[in-house]
């Protein structure tokens, strides 16, 4: 008879990342060692959209309703 | 944030504040990759901390004659909302008093050493926090003789053990 669980207990095939993983921390490392005033100009993007999108949040209707 | 900053090194050169570190986010990202924040932590000494209830009073009176607005707990300031912290404990003492000089642009300004913001955000021991550590520790750079000095001076060193056993790498 077969066993019902054979098909589960076969090791499921994934692909290796570990290039993938490694070009992301090469990418970390070279955002780092970007200059304070580079990386603060960075920082203020990001904090100028996040405020944005805040505002769009807040005012649309659905955030009205709540 | 250069304005921003002028702003700050005028606040010294009047008296308003003694002295001043970044701290925070701010501080971290002169060490790591660039983190999302919203504003600007500065840590102050306060002058006669014993007199006053609201030892932000003076502060926000003196950046609101300059036309600065207070929201909520941070005073906009050319743009950053800044927050400022009195110092109230000896592990922040430290990190303002050893602060390193740096340039923002052609602005004087002092950033904590890389090992006190570890030792903070071990003490104050938020998740976030733990994660930023890790961050500091991934990005290499730190000086485990200082970071241990510093840990062990301030009694985290038990904290810094079970954490991250003996070496933070």
């Amino acid at each position: 008879m077969e066993d019902p669980l054979q098909g589960e207990s076969e090791m499921k095939k994934y692909p290796n990342v570990t290039p993938v993983l490694k070009e992301k921390a090469a990418r970390r490392k070279r955002q780092a060692g970007r200059t304070f005033e580079e990386k603060i100009a960075i920082v203020d993007k990001w904090r100028k959209l996040t405020k944005k999108i805040q505002k769009t949040q807040s005012s649309s209707p659905r955030a009205q309703v709540r | 944030m250069e304005k921003t900053l002028r702003v700050l090194n005028r606040m010294v050169r009047e008296g308003v504040i003694d002295k001043y570190a970044i701290g925070g986010a701010v501080a971290a990202v002169f060490y790591i990759e660039p983190i999302n924040t919203n504003d600007l932590d500065i840590f102050f000494h306060v002058k006669d901390a014993d007199n006053k209830l609201d030892i932000l009073a003076p502060l926000y009176d003196y950046l609101s004659g300059l036309g600065y607005e207070v929201e909520g707990e941070a005073v906009d300031i050319e743009g950053w909302p800044v927050q400022f912290l009195p110092i109230f404990n000896p592990l922040l003492e430290e990190a303002v008093e050893q602060a390193n000089e740096i340039r923002f642009k052609r602005t004087k300004t002092r950033v904590m050493q890389a090992e006190h913001l570890v030792a903070i955000m071990l003490q104050t021991g938020r998740l976030k926090d733990f994660a930023r550590i890790h961050q500091f520790v991934e990005a290499g750079g730190l000086n485990d003789a200082l970071l241990f000095q510093i840990l062990a001076r301030h009694g985290l060193m038990e904290q810094w053990k079970t954490r991250y056993r003996e070496n933070p790498k």
